[in-house]
Formats: C-alpha cells, structure tokens, sequence
C-alpha cells in the first residue's frame, strides 16, 4: 500500500473538517437573517443543490481517468488556454478564498478571544502550521485529519449535546411563516459557502489509492457536514430564538456559553472555539494546497512545496487589506455567493459539457 | 514595525529553502518562487508605508452587489 | 602488520605476541612441553579466562593426554582438548580478536598456524530485577552486560528454528560485539538489510553503548525529539518484539536491547499489559493515555485559563485562585516556568544521588520547598499542584525515553498559551499532531495503526483485545501483506 497517498477514511475526514470549517461559527446567523426559523429548511435546500452539483462533478472525475485535474483541462482546451484557465481559477477562487478565511479567523480571534493581540501575528501562526503541514505533505494531512476528526467531534458532542435539555423548539414554529422565497434566498449564502467549493476536491481524486470511490466520499462527507450543520442550526435557533440569532454575530459560539449544569459545566465556549480553529486549519490546508498545485502545474514545476512560502506571505498582506470595516462586510458577504457560484456552478458544468462533447466527438 | 519582523522572519524561511533548491539545481522553481516572493515582499511594504492597497473585494462587489440587489428584489 | 602469519619458530612468536600486547601485566603466556618434547605456548588475558576449565580441560589434557606420536594441531584438536569451541587460527589479527574475546591461544613450536580455545568466564553480573520497567506480575529478569546471556534470555523464549542471530564486530576501538536477531519471515527483509549495512559501514571507532549505534539507525533525514527506536532491559519485551517481526539489536556491554521499528504506541505499552486481565489493563492504558495528556497539557492550559481567559472558571474557583495570586509577583508564565524547572532539576538531582542521601532529599525537595516557596508567596498553591500533578503524571509513561520529549514539549505549550492562550495551545497541538504523522521508524508511518487507521491491527492498538479473540498470528504492523 502507498502511504504517500489519502485513503478514503482520510479523505472523507478531511472534507467534512474542511466544510464545517467554513460556515460553523457564522452559519446560524446567516440563514436566520433571511430565512428566520426555517433557516434549517434552507439546510434541505441547500444539500439538495449540492447532491445535484455532485453529478456533475463526479461526472467530471470520471473524464479525468487517471490524469490529475490540471493536466484535464490541458487536455480539454489545448496547452495554453487550459494553463491560462488553470491560472485565473487558481489565483481567483482558492488563493483569494484562502485570505478570506484568514482574516474571518482573525476577526474572530480579535473579537472574542484575544483582543489584545494583533491579527498578524494570529495570521502568522495559522499559516506557519499550514505551511508546515504542506510541506509534509498530503499524507501526513491525511493522517493528521483521522486522529482530530475526533477530538472535533467530541468537542461539538461536548459543546451542543447539553444544551437540548434547555432547547425550546417552539422557536422553530411557525413553519414557512414568511414562504418558501426568504428561504431559496438563505441557501443561496450557504451553497457557495463552502458547498459548491467542493469542485476544488476535484484535485484529489488523483491523491488518492482508490479513484473511483471519489463521488462517494463527496456525498458522504457533504451529508455527514450538512448533518452537522442542521443539528447545530436548529439547537442554536431553539434555544436562542431567530430573533436573537439573527442580531448576533457568531450565534454559534455564544449559546454554548448558556450551558450551565450545577456551576461547574458552564462556559464552555472556548473549547468550541478549539473546534473552529482545527477546522479552519484544514480549510486552509485544502485551499492552499490546491493553489500550490494549480499553480506549479500551469509553470510546470516538479513540486508545489517552493510555493508556499511566497503563498504564505502574499495571503498573509491579503487577509489584512480584504475589508477595512464590518460594512464592506456586509456587502461582501451578500455578494460573494454569486461570485463563489460562478466558479462552482458555472465552470464546473462548462467543463463537463466539454468532456462529454470531446467524448462523443473521439467516439465515431 | 511587526510587518517588517514577520517579513524577515518569511524571507529567512524562503532563503533556507532556495538554498536547498539550488543545490539540487532546480532553476526553474527557484525563479517562480523568487517572482512570488518580490510580489509578497512588494505588498508588504507597501502595507508598510501605508499605501491604500486596493482590495480584491472591491472588485467582486462592483460586479456582483447588483446581483444581490437583484436576488433580494425577486426573493424578498 | 598484524594481518600476516606466524612464524614457525615458537620463541619468535612469543616475543611478538608480548611486544603487541606492549608486555601487559594481564597477558599471561604459558608454556608447557607435551609429548615429551613438544614445546607449546598458551596465551590468554588473566581474568577473562575461566581458570578451571583452563586447569582441566586444557593444560591437564594436554599435559596428561597427548600420545606421543606425531603432534599436529588437529591432533590435539580433535582427539586431546576437552573444550567445545576450538578452530584453527592463521593470522595474528585473528588470534589477537580471540585473546580479546576471553578465549585461550595455543601455538605448537614449528607450525605456523595456531588454535584458539574458547573458555571464557569472566565476571559477569547476576541476573536482576529490571530498574527501570519493573511490573507486578511477571518476568522479574533482565539483561546483563553479556551478549550470549542475554541472546540466551531471549533464545529460551522463542523456541522456533525461524530465530535468526547475526552477528558483527563494530567500532575500531572497542571491536564490539552486536548481534541482530529477529524471525525469518516476519521480519521486513529490505529494513533487515538497510540495518545490517548501516553497522557494517559504521565508521566509529567507539561503541559502549546502543546510543552509539541508535543515532546512526535513525532515519537520515528526520529530525525530531521523539524516539524511533526502542530500547528495553527487559527480555519479555524484546522476545514479543522479534514474534511481531521487529528486530532486535545486541550489543556486548550494555544491558540494553534496541528494537526497530519503534512506533508512537509501543512507548506508551507496558510488558504488565499482557499479564494482567485486559478490562484492567485497558483501564491502566487508558490511564497512561490521560496521565500523558495531563503531563503534556496541564501547566499550559493553568497558564492560558488565568491569563486569557479567566471567564471559563467557575466563579468559586476563579475567586480563590484571584486570592492565591495575590501576593505572587511573577505572571503565571514565569511562575510555572520556575517551578517546572525546578523540578526538573529535583528530578535530575535524584538520579544521580547515592541512595542513602536520596530519601532525604527528596521529601525536601517536594514538600519544604514547595510550601516554603507558597508560603512566602513566590509562587501559588495551584502552581504548585500544577506541577506535582505533571511530574508524577510524567512517570506514568513506561519508556522513560518517550517522557522526555514530554517534558521539552511541555515548555514549549506553556510558551505559546502564555502569549496567544487557547489559540496558540491549539496551534501547538496542531503542529505536534502533525509532526507526529509524519514521522516513520523504519519506513512505517509512527502513529500506525491510528493514523493510516487499519482495522485489522486494532486488537492490540490502543487497547488490547482477549487473548482469545485477538489474531495473534500476524504481525503487529503487517507490512509484509
């Protein structure tokens, strides 16, 4: 057996860190502003999205036959088209999604947790550790992926299993008061984000010992991470009602600090916090390594690893300029779902109907 | 101040590793890397000297604000 | 000089043997006339030879029972010395490695060749209790400082004709004695013959101890504080070891086995785990595994929880730990830091010390200084608890070589909870975890069977299964399949 390479266990683990990484903290509070309580309908909507985005991407896994993703699309639209494509996706999509988790994790820090210290050096310790993590390499994260998946588990186990006892799901109701439109207009923020990011895992089926179980890791670790993201969502409505959720800015971390068992169990919230770190960590392993990879491939380097130092430096000046207050924020958040959709919707299905016109037309 | 620490600290990192790449004579990453890092090390110390740098956002919200106005209208 | 032959005349050797041997007062040459008029020379180092087969299964027989007919040395080889292990020897080097290795030299006057009779008996130490991995129920031996005794010890455990010794000199100097021994088979042949060339190209000319050989074994380019190779007195261990297709590593002088490859598990497993009932032994794993965590995390999470985030204590506590920091004038960072250094020094302290003072210095070490040091306010209670909690929990690990890098890591957690809290503990967690993953010991990755996670090697993993449920067929790493 090749050790260099992910396993399926691995591979599941490090999806579902990586989309629980994304919107954990921010989630609830995203859909409940549009959706109100039927935010966690919004939740169906949205994996139903992603489970048909996933026939087309694993449509795509199946014209890669063995070629890793890069050298497809050279092979779909000539060498320098697919080199210059390669290079606007990369540096357009994962590089730039990269820097904008940075500075959510560094806005959370700040906030929160350490007000006191400035956000380049959080930014310098979480790119240290994925930097070094890349240069380890894929295994290694794979590895690293089977033994924190479960101490993320345990924590969310420790963090939410508590708070039902005191859960009122008379918040939820009514059902649908506001109709089905707030609720298509919540899914649209939590397609993009991080769901239809899932056509940068197109990058690992030639990581991995067994190929053809691609599609089915996909679907797994997307519902297992949907799951998650619905319990979560719902507990945090019920217990806090939409009204509130929807004022808050991490809603997440602040209803575990309503735990609280006979004085001692209370105020828990850090080790959530511990949650989101690891998940952020590898969130940005997975971006950064399928930039590095993009990118050595469109200059033909034999290996990613001399790029993530320079990577490491230019997201690090990226994170600090993204949005000089919350306002552009705001905006940003309410725009970036279209932006995010383009490049997971619209590029994936363009690419895919390229293969299979560049099938029919080889098969005489 | 900090800016400058932490971009030694990088280009400390990134010496150690060209020097362990031109040993192995590996030109051609050694010259990607290297036009990377100037971009890096530009940005730096633009931030360093407090030149507005404009963001990427900007860009996106230009082109897709109107998209979410739209949506918003229509789904509202 | 030396690798040449005798010459045939007798008294010509004994001269250069005595002047190689710089006219050593320990360099014993005897000469006997057998068979009426044959002159003989014994050469043997006093002390190293045992002196009653010496008496008579050598110089007796040779005195008494050699026939006077034509002397050769096969002769008295085959028909006179009462000895086991006799060969020819042809080169002075040769018989000089012979005299070394506590065997007698025998040359006949007129034969150009010699004999060398092996009857080593020096004093050895007898076979005690191991002082460093004692269990309750169990093996009470351990190795010696002899190569064949302890090759002995674990020979009458493994009685299995696929046992493999393979023997070689190492070090210019000291010409060491190693033996590698594992099972045909269940050994991994190509990190079998990376070992056997790495000793044999060894270049250094001393070796006391494994720790010589141990740093050359390591994989080239990894560097890391954690152990890959294990090191046991224990012979119970070393014979499991070789029957999961590990290899074992002798050498002459120390009573320490090395055993390769050495995996992150194998350093939290105790020898007691097989011999007591697995719900206890799994509970006493368990235990290992918190104590381990405790050892690791305890003082950095103290520091982070007072310094960053005092919210996350309950009120009560909050309050008396408010009181107890009153009158220390160190941040928590410094104080732990004293204190843990102090008991580093307490620790290091105790090993060296003569047993009689030891005792003593000990109970005032932990309890004068400590309550000394609360009650005049240079640190608090709680630290001092911290502290007690952490060191004890750190001989829970068996292998006192895996507490080590523990302990180094430990300063470094309590660096980053100081500056950056929870944040910076997670991000060294992160950095260990991963470091972790990417070590291998011997090609195989250190955190098997967790991380590559394997179902089939689950049995003996973190906890041990029934004997009568686990597949104690197969190996523990099943590289082969």
């Amino acid at each position: 057996m090749d050790t260099s390479k992910l396993t399926i266990r691995q591979m599941t683990m490090w999806f579902i860190l990586y989309q629980l990484g994304s919107a954990f903290l921010v989630l609830p509070s995203n859909l409940a502003s549009i959706a109100k309580q039927d935010a966690w309908i919004s939740l169906c909507l949205v994996l139903a999205v992603q489970l048909l985005m996933i026939l087309v991407y694993g449509g795509i896994a199946k014209q890669l036959n063995g070629a890793s993703f890069d050298q497809h699309l050279q092979t779909l639209l000539g060498q320098w088209l697919g080199k210059l494509l390669l290079l606007l996706f990369t540096l357009m999509y994962p590089f730039l999604i990269l820097s904008l988790v940075l500075r959510d994790l560094g806005d959370y820090i700040t906030t929160v947790i350490l007000p006191e210290t400035p956000m380049e050096v959080i930014f310098v310790l979480m790119l240290g550790v994925v930097i070094y993590v890349l240069y380890c390499g894929v295994s290694t994260i794979g590895r690293a992926a089977e033994l924190l998946f479960f101490i993320v588990m345990g924590l969310l186990a420790l963090g939410y299993l508590p708070l039902i006892p005191s859960a009122n799901f008379t918040n939820l109701l009514p059902v649908f008061e506001f109709g089905w439109k707030p609720i298509v207009h919540a899914s649209f923020t939590n397609i993009a984000f991080p769901y239809i990011e899932s056509v940068l895992f197109l990058y690992f089926v030639s990581q991995t010992n067994r190929p053809e179980k691609w599609r089915a890791v996909v679907i797994k670790s997307s519902l297992i991470s949907g799951f998650l993201f619905m319990c979560v969502t719902l507990i945090v409505i019920a217990v806090l009602s939409q009204q509130v959720v929807t004022s808050l800015n991490f809603p997440s971390y602040f209803v575990v600090r309503t735990i609280s068992y006979s004085e001692f169990f209370e105020r828990f919230e850090i080790a959530v916090s511990v949650i989101w770190f690891i998940a952020i960590f590898f969130r940005m392993s997975l971006l950064m390594y399928v930039s590095a990879k993009g990118i050595a491939a469109v200059f033909q380097l034999k290996d990613y690893r001399s790029l993530l130092i320079p990577f490491g430096l230019i997201t690090f000046v990226i994170a600090g300029i993204l949005w000089p207050n919350t306002a552009i924020l705001i905006t940003t958040y309410r725009a970036w779902p279209f932006y995010s959709m383009f490049f997971g919707i619209i590029f994936p299905i363009l690419i895919w109907l390229t293969g299979l016109f560049k099938q029919r037309v080889s098969q005489p | 101040m900090q800016n400058m620490i932490i971009l030694l600290l990088f280009l400390l990192a990134a010496y150690v590793q060209y020097r362990s790449l031109l040993k192995k004579r590996e030109v051609r990453q050694v010259v990607v890397s290297i036009s990377f890092m100037a971009v890096g090390v530009c940005l730096v110390l633009l931030r360093e000297f407090h030149v507005k740098i404009p963001s990427p956002v900007s860009g996106i919200n230009l082109l897709f604000h109107p998209v979410d106005l739209f949506m918003t209208r229509l789904l509202g | 000089m030396t690798a040449d032959g005798f010459s045939p005349l007798l008294h010509a050797n004994i001269e250069r043997m005595k002047l190689l041997m710089g006219y050593s007062s320990d360099f014993i040459v005897r000469e006997l006339v057998i068979a009426g008029n044959r002159r003989t020379a014994l050469f043997y180092l006093d002390g190293m030879v045992d002196k009653t087969e010496l008496q008579d299964s050598v110089i007796s027989a040779l005195l008494d029972r050699t026939p006077v007919e034509s002397v050769n040395l096969e002769m008295l080889k085959d028909q006179v010395l009462d000895t086991g292990d006799v060969c020819v020897i042809r080169t002075v080097e040769a018989a000089l490695e012979q005299i070394f290795s506590g065997s007698l030299f025998l040359m006949l006057d007129g034969v150009v060749d010699g004999l060398s009779v092996a009857i080593p008996g020096w004093e050895d130490r007898a076979i005690t209790e191991s002082k460093t991995q004692s269990v309750v129920r169990g093996p009470q031996d351990s190795f010696t400082e002899t190569l064949r005794t302890n090759t002995t010890l674990v020979r009458r455990r493994v009685k299995d004709t696929r046992l493999r010794l393979i023997t070689l000199k190492v070090g210019q100097m000291t010409k060491t004695d190693v033996t590698v021994m594992y099972m045909d088979g269940l050994a991994d042949e190509k990190q079998l013959r990376k070992l056997i060339g790495r000793l044999r190209d060894s270049k250094q000319d001393r070796v006391l101890e494994g720790e010589y050989l141990e740093e050359m074994l390591h994989e080239r380019k990894q560097l890391t504080i954690f152990p890959t190779i294990y090191n046991t007195d224990r012979p119970d261990t070393i014979a499991a070891g070789i029957m999961e297709g590990k290899v074992a590593l002798f050498v002459d002088g120390t009573p320490f086995v090395m055993l390769t490859p050495a995996l992150f598990v194998d350093f939290i497993q105790s020898a007691e785990d097989y011999y007591q009932r697995p719900f206890y032994s799994n509970l006493i794993r368990l235990l290992r595994y918190v104590a381990l965590s405790i050892c690791l995390l305890a003082p950095s999470v103290y520091i982070a929880l007072t310094t960053f985030h005092q919210d996350m204590l309950p009120t009560q506590l909050l309050l008396s730990l408010a009181a107890q920091r009153e009158g220390v004038p160190l941040p928590a960072f410094i104080e732990a830091l004293l204190m843990e250094a102090t008991f580093e020094i307490l620790r290091e302290a105790g090993i060296r010390m003569p047993r009689t003072i030891g005792q003593a210095v000990s109970i005032v070490g932990t309890i004068v200084i400590g309550q000394a040091a609360v009650e005049a306010s240079i640190v608090s209670a709680a630290m001092v608890i911290i502290v007690s909690i952490t060191a004890i929990s750190s001989f829970v690990i068996p292998a006192y070589v895996m507490s080590i890098p523990i302990r180094i890591i430990r300063f470094v957690f309590m660096a980053l909870a100081a500056s950056f809290g929870v944040y910076g503990l997670t991000i060294g967690i992160i950095i260990l975890v991963v470091h972790l993953c990417h070590l291998r010991s011997f090609g195989l990755p250190y955190l098997s069977p967790s991380a590559p996670f394997h179902a089939s090697q689950q049995s003996d993993a973190i906890f041990r299964m029934p004997y009568w449920k686990s597949t104690q067929g197969q190996t523990k790493q099943g590289r082969s399949s």
